[in-house]
């Protein structure tokens, strides 16, 4: 399964590259993700809980990155396993200025996935659409992470204490999270237009987000 | 009482609920199993991790491949390769728990033990195995290129079989056709889908040294005498119990499953019961699969339409392993040549090892796909020659006067293929009359045509080899009571056993079929017995019971006529008594004479046996060739490409009908299924081996919405073969369906050029089919 694309955040790229590689930010914005542990340099260790239509369990994830070039991109692969199955993947992750000038950052992703055991037997009919809401859901969170950040950093520009530091962004709880992913499935099973990044991100674009963490775990 | 129509001895207990079914037990102190099942296609193990799952509170043991010592061995051959020149075959079986590498989605890895399922399957959740992820091999071309990965590495390619068989010489017969037809046929897998998943519960008596089975298997006997072995147990030590089963249709043979090998061993080494019961996930992955061929066909014909030769090679997908043998793409390569007179056949297949689910028999058993190839040559051909298709087969049935018929190949039985008898014609005339084919064709399609309805008509022939040996034995005992028992080794999922074999009891013995009781598949019962396959149950077990019943005949009848004074021919036995055929007054009854034969004083003749009854076995020189006709016209909504069946009829030769409803009952089923085949059930593998319709929310089996009533016709051309001249019924409803859909879907969608190749089909792949189709026509025609 290829996973491919795009998301455009109100932020800039040092700032997106940041908050990617910065595990507490991507341990707060992935849903589903209870503990990311740096192994080296270059691998991160992680455990997340999903859920695939009837299918839930928890997957154990390792994440390696390689060919890091800041605030560009990098590669990465990850493994990941558990009793529903595994998802393993690999690819890119590349950031660039958004086309109107706007300031923002416009993150691609392009990953070769495969997933399999139950997950992919009996979740199928779900699964696109799960990984759909994970990684909406995922980025959304990433989005206002991003504003918290934002915030942060503006106050020196105002002459307020910098040391304050902003109010974390409201992490969804599992519930909220599994209510969000049935939501978003019932929604495209009567679909409306579709939102072209939703379209590329499937499981791995949860996959990706975890990768993110990952890195930002690393350092 | 042959031939009656009666309703089903075994339905009351069946439909209230009674009848005993491997999960119905419960036995004190059971001890529950759950498998980790690999959820790689292909993979190395690199370790196992089972230390977790072996602290819960409520494990009782866990085993990996290593655990398992002397006892890991690779399964028995179940069907050795046949005696073809110059075969080759490679024997790979499967294990009961993998050990260095897995090979199929499903396969078995780790068992656990606990107090409960519950417990258990919690515990496989926290085994953790280190998988080393290998290449994936589904494609069936792709498996055989030079860099494909290896399941069975030491084998040096994939190729798990190859066998070429001949009959006459098909190059010379090529060289005089006036048309040769060649095509790529393509056949898919599917899952069986019984409604009772596999399962086996053992119980060891310490004090009396025996262990108790009860497995989900079509053939009891050979699955005792194997576990004995395997167990170092005598074989009466072992009884094995085979009750009642909601559906077998193959996947259930003599399997020797991991979890038919494991179940038992652990209640010897446990000391206590053990119960595992499959649940539809496994079933999914871990019961056997049937249909992936890909055939490469061509028929050269004369002007006129005489078939002058057959070429066929295809490739055969056989799973991770291959126990069967191969009498799958056998039963394929020796049901190609259907009910034709074909001079000159060519025929070669490769079976393949692919990273799949293991491929063993399921209904048709590799039949369907030969019925498929040969009557799709069949239409194609009639185009081109411009002849009716029905014509066309008329012309080159065989006719009565050339039975037997000797077709020389190696059939599934290794003896020669041969066609015992057979009078195809009547068999499509009745067909074409039920269905109305001459009316439909002038009037009616062309009518619904003009209101704009793609409506077609599809008539296709077949022949099924049944009934085919080495044995099966029966004992029939009259009771005191006056009641008949007949006990026989096959195992039954539904086949009306209990009445059928009845009524040949009681047919011999005048009485009535409902004081017949039938055992069936208990190894303390009866010890000897192959199983349930091939269509043979009411072939081979019937003739053994009759042969069984005309003994115990004579033994009453000798016995009335000394104890009523009267000579032997004098004797009639009807309605429970043996009596004086020209003085009915005179009498006794069957249960009385019963007593006299087991006498509590005096002495047994010498050479005489006690009590009535006898024990007789029968295996038939070859096996019956029964044949038969599908017919439907159905109609195709365009915008969806929903197939509505307006009406469907079969006409059925199985030679004697031993009771019309029971035979009407089977090819209702059978239809069911071959529906399902043709048109909803496909095993969905992605390029890395991940079966993605593993559930029946995406596995779509035909409903009663979807299967029409089917007529059913009878024509009665009775084999040799055996005395009561009997076919086997069992798999025919299955085998021709899809050929028959392709037939008429093609011919309700009448789209020039148009050619259904593959099955099974579904309403996006005839939606791309019919498209393409309409493509390339306007690309011809412009």
């Amino acid at each position: 399964m290829k996973i491919q694309g795009e998301h455009t955040f109100d932020a800039p790229r040092e700032l997106v590259w940041q908050a990617l590689l910065d595990p507490a930010v991507l341990a707060r914005t992935l849903p589903g993700c209870e503990r990311l542990e740096k192994v080296n340099e270059d691998e991160l260790r992680g455990v997340l809980n999903i859920q695939v239509g009837p299918v839930r369990g928890q997957f154990q994830g390792t994440l390696r990155l390689s060919d890091l070039v800041p605030l560009e991109s990098y590669h990465m692969r990850l493994e990941g396993s558990g009793p529903a199955g595994f998802m393993n993947g690999e690819g890119d992750l590349r950031l660039a200025d958004a086309a109107d000038g706007s300031g923002g950052t416009v993150l691609r992703y392009d990953l070769d996935t495969q997933v399999g055991g139950r997950v992919a037997g009996v979740g199928q009919r779900v699964l696109d659409s799960s990984a759909r809401s994970v990684t909406k859901q995922g980025l959304e969170g990433l989005a206002r992470e991003l504003q918290a950040l934002k915030a942060a950093a503006v106050p020196a520009d105002v002459g307020a204490p910098a040391a304050a530091a902003p109010p974390p962004a409201p992490v969804p709880t599992q519930a909220e999270f599994a209510a969000r992913v049935a939501g978003d499935i019932a929604r495209d099973l009567v679909p409306p237009a579709r939102r072209p990044w939703l379209l590329g991100g499937t499981l791995l674009g949860l996959v990706v987000i975890v990768m993110l963490l990952a890195r930002a775990c690393g350092g | 009482m042959i031939g009656q129509r009666l309703k089903r001895n075994e339905d009351p207990r069946l439909l209230t609920g009674r009848a005993l079914f491997v999960d119905d037990l419960n036995l004190p102190g059971m001890a529950h199993v759950a498998f980790l099942r690999s959820p790689h296609a292909h993979a190395r193990i690199r370790g196992i991790d089972v230390s977790a799952a072996r602290e819960m509170e409520g494990v009782v043991a866990v085993y990996t491949a290593a655990d398992l010592g002397d006892y890991w061995q690779p399964g028995p051959l179940l069907v050795p390769p046949p005696p073809v020149e110059g075969m080759v075959f490679h024997q790979r079986t499967q294990v009961p728990l993998a050990k260095d590498k897995v090979r199929h989605l499903g396969e078995p890895v780790v068992l656990v033990v606990a107090e409960s399922r519950y417990i258990a399957e919690d515990a496989v959740e926290r085994i953790f195995v280190d998988y080393e992820p290998l290449p994936a091999v589904v494609d069936l071309e792709k498996a055989l290129s030079p860099n494909a990965a290896l399941l069975h590495e030491d084998v040096g390619s994939n190729v798990a079989a190859h066998v070429v068989q001949k009959k006459g010489d098909y190059e010379a017969a090529r060289a005089q056709a006036d048309l040769v037809v060649r095509r790529r046929f393509s056949y898919d897998r599917g899952a069986s889908a019984a409604i009772e998943n596999r399962g086996v519960v053992a119980q060891w008596d310490a004090r009396a040294q025996r262990l108790s089975i009860w497995d989900t298997t079509q053939a009891p006997i050979p699955v005792r005498n194997g576990l004995a072995a395997m167990l170092g147990l005598s074989e009466h030590q072992v009884r094995l119990v085979a009750p009642f089963i909601g559906g077998g249709f193959g996947p259930k043979i003599m399997m020797f499953y991991p979890e038919e090998v494991l179940i038992p061993w652990l209640a010897l080494r446990l000391e206590r019961p053990v119960k595992w019961i499959e649940d539809r996930a496994e079933n999914f992955v871990g019961t056997t699969q049937e249909r992936g061929q890909i055939h490469d066909a061509e028929i050269a014909l004369t002007r006129d339409g005489r078939i002058l030769g057959v070429k066929d090679s295809f490739l055969h997908d056989t799973g991770a392993y291959d126990p069967y043998g191969l009498t799958v793409p056998l039963n394929s390569q020796c049901t190609l040549m259907g009910p034709y007179r074909v001079p000159a056949y060519a025929s070669e297949f490769r079976a393949v090892f692919t990273s799949k689910t293991i491929v063993t028999p399921y209904r048709g058993a590799g039949r369907q796909h030969g019925v498929f190839v040969i009557e799709r040559l069949m239409d194609i051909a009639a185009r081109e020659l411009g002849i009716d298709g029905m014509e066309l087969r008329r012309r080159n049935f065989l006719r009565p006067d050339e039975f037997p018929h000797d077709h020389v190949i190696i059939y599934q039985d290794f003896a020669p293929l041969y066609y015992d008898s057979g009078n195809y014609a009547p068999v499509l005339a009745q067909t074409l009359e039920r269905i109305g084919y001459e009316r439909f064709l002038a009037e009616e399609q062309p009518r619904l045509r003009a209101e704009g309805k793609a409506v077609g008509i599809g008539v296709v022939s077949y022949v099924e080899g049944t009934g085919i040996g080495p044995f099966e034995g029966a004992r029939v005992q009259v009771q005191t009571s006056g009641k008949v028992t007949v006990v026989t080794g096959v195992g039954t999922q539904g086949q009306g056993h209990f009445t059928v074999l009845a009524q040949i009891a009681a047919q011999q013995l005048g009485v009535d079929t409902d004081q017949v009781d039938v055992v069936t598949g208990d190894s303390d019962q009866f010890h000897w017995g192959t199983g349930t396959f091939a269509s043979r149950g009411a072939v081979v077990a019937g003739n053994a019971t009759n042969e069984a019943a005309k003994a115990v005949r004579e033994k009453t009848i000798g016995l009335a006529a000394q104890h009523l004074g009267v000579a032997e021919d004098r004797i009639e036995l009807a309605e429970g008594k043996a009596r004086v055929k020209d003085d009915h007054g005179r009498h006794v009854s069957l249960g009385e004479l019963a007593k006299l034969a087991n006498p509590m004083r005096g002495a047994v003749k010498p050479g005489t046996e006690p009590g009535l009854e006898a024990t007789r076995y029968f295996g038939p020189f070859r096996g019956a060739t029964a044949s038969g006709c599908h017919a439907c016209i159905l109609e195709v909504d365009p915008e969806t490409m929903q197939v509505e069946i307006k009406k469907y009829v079969v006409v059925h030769d199985c030679g004697r009908v031993l009771n019309p409803l029971i035979v009407d009952g089977q090819v209702h089923g059978g239809v069911a299924q071959g529906i399902g085949n043709a048109y909803f059930e496909q095993l969905h593998y992605d390029d890395n081996g991940q079966l993605l319709n593993a559930s029946f929310m995406d596995f779509l089996l035909p409903t009663a919405l979807d299967v029409p009533r089917v007529e059913v016709g009878h024509e009665e051309t009775v084999s040799p073969l055996n005395e009561l001249g009997t076919k086997g019924a069992g798999e025919a409803g299955a085998i021709p369906v899809g050929a028959l859909f392709a037939q008429a879907v093609e011919d309700a969608l009448a789209i020039p050029g148009f050619e259904i190749l593959e099955i099974p089909l579904s309403p996006n792949r005839l939606w791309e089919l019919s498209e393409e189709a309409r493509h390339a026509q306007i690309r011809r025609a412009s």
